[in-house]
């Protein structure tokens, strides 16, 4: 009874965005000029849907709280970090609750302490840290194990030469179609630019799938 | 508000025709052989090779909320592996971002432990987590559940943003064996770089059906490989109607412009 009606509703929702969809804003003339009848309903649905959606956002806080309560009760490793997690958490709320409502100047700076001092500087910080993986994930990459690798790094360098004045400088002496900047070029231009829309064409084909898939309740995972 | 124009609406239902009848053809038994995804058929391997080292198997979702198909395609992934470590024994730790998607990805998990027979082993408040609604914090949080529980496999499923980076080099560098998937090709050189496999593009969409028990999914496969065949038929057109000569390419432009 459940599964059913769960599908149905699935499939009552997705025949109406499609329907609001496929049907044109209006008819043409000869059919009466008429507009698109669910096109009024659908600001209702959409916020309908943003409501049943915010419903379950609190979920996720509450499960990192009774994590982070049960550790610090059971005297558990990480007990901690849990608390320092509850405090920031509390704080936190009180701060964004009455910043700019008036109350204490002392809440304001509060707020800017925690959100431009603490949130800016760890977000920083992860940035940086960034780079360094990025530096470390390419020397993994570059290294060249079989023909595709081989490949690639070579593609790979002559891209790099073609951004700078050294690729120049080293094909200066050939003919212009034989600079290293055109090659790099034209392996953006075509190559690369011929496999990225072939890739999309299929992501395309298979999110139209799943989705259609999904909608008439073939292998859902929750019902 | 955006409406289909006459061409869009066409090929909408030519694509849904070709997968309703390849769903037609499965479910009167005519299942077609879909071959080896290396990535997919290397997640099992993983599970097993978590249990045999006793230790646990982290699956991350992307950074979509409930809405995304990306989200629907990785729930029916997580669905497998939890039903892979339920039967296995293997704990199993969920990792969700979008705070709609948490009680989608705990119901999931839940049912995968009751299908197995095993809902006693299911704890939901250890083994579905939510870690936070921001990506580098998601992404840093991540990386140091993985290095910490000494995961025996992490698995990156969903569509995820810069922080990609953040969560699986840490694991590549003590040498966790890691699968990901996203369909966007933004974040794959970075999930190729770092991971032992990589599911990207439309495989990512198959790899649901691939390793569900249900064969009509299967046969909904095909329908993508119709689907791109409809596309290149529409590209080769393009083609031969610049090649031609007279003015031919401007009358195929002309009369998709005139459906649009």
């Amino acid at each position: 009874m459940r599964r059913r009606a769960v599908w149905l509703i699935t499939f009552g929702g997705g025949l109406f965005f499609l329907l609001e969809f496929l049907l044109p804003a209006r008819t043409p003339e000869w059919l009466g000029g008429v507009g698109n009848p669910l096109t009024p309903f659908l600001p209702s649905a959409t916020n309908f849907l943003i409501v049943v959606s915010a419903m379950a956002v609190l979920l996720g806080p509450l499960n990192l709280v009774r994590r982070y309560l049960g550790m610090i009760v059971r005297r558990e490793q990480g007990r901690l970090e849990g608390a320092v997690f509850l405090v920031f958490l509390a704080v936190s709320i009180v701060a964004a609750s009455c910043e700019g409502a008036n109350i204490h100047r002392a809440f304001d700076t509060l707020y800017n302490a925690l959100f431009y001092g603490v949130q800016t500087a760890f977000f920083a910080s992860s940035m940086a840290l960034l780079a360094f993986y990025l530096v470390s994930a390419a020397h993994r990459a570059f290294r060249i194990n079989n023909l595709e690798a081989g490949l690639m790094m070579a593609s790979a360098v002559v891209i790099l030469l073609g951004q700078v004045p050294l690729g120049d400088w080293l094909t200066q002496g050939l003919p212009d179609a034989f600079q290293v900047r055109h090659a790099a070029q034209w392996i953006l231009a075509v190559p690369n630019t011929g496999v990225q829309r072939a890739v999309e064409i299929g992501v395309c084909g298979g999110a139209f799938a799943a989705g259609f898939r999904q909608w008439l309740g073939i292998g859902a995972t929750t019902r | 508000m955006q409406h289909a124009d006459w061409l869009m609406a066409a090929l909408m239902f030519a694509m849904a025709a070709a997968i309703l009848g390849c769903l037609w053809r499965a479910r009167r038994g005519h299942v077609p052989y879909v071959r080896r995804i290396a990535g997919v058929a290397e997640i099992e391997r993983a599970v097993e090779r978590a249990t045999e080292m006793g230790r646990p198997v982290v699956f991350a979702m992307g950074f979509t909320d409930i809405q995304a198909i990306e989200t629907h395609a990785s729930l029916l992934i997580l669905s497998h592996v939890a039903r892979l470590a339920a039967r296995l024994q293997t704990p199993l730790i969920v990792l969700a971002r979008p705070g709609n998607v948490y009680p989608v990805a705990e119901e999931t998990v839940r049912q995968a432990y009751v299908a197995e027979g095993v809902p006693d082993h299911f704890d939901a408040k250890e083994q579905v987590r939510f870690l936070s609604e921001d990506s580098a914090v998601y992404g840093m949080a991540v990386a140091r559940l993985i290095e910490e529980t000494r995961a025996g496999c992490a698995l990156f499923f969903g569509a995820f943003e810069f922080a990609s980076l953040l969560m699986t080099e840490p694991g590549a560098r003590i040498g966790v064996l890691q699968i990901a998937g996203d369909p966007s090709l933004w974040q794959m050189p970075f999930f190729v770089c770092t991971c032992d496999k990589t599911i990207m593009g439309e495989e990512y969409y198959a790899a649901g059906a691939y390793v569900s028990p249900d064969p009509a999914l299967r046969g909904v496969l095909v329908s993508q490989d119709i689907i791109k065949a409809m596309f290149a038929g529409l590209i080769l057109l393009g083609v031969l109607a610049a090649l031609l000569p007279g003015g031919a390419a401007s009358w195929f432009v002309e009369l998709l412009k005139h459906y649009k």
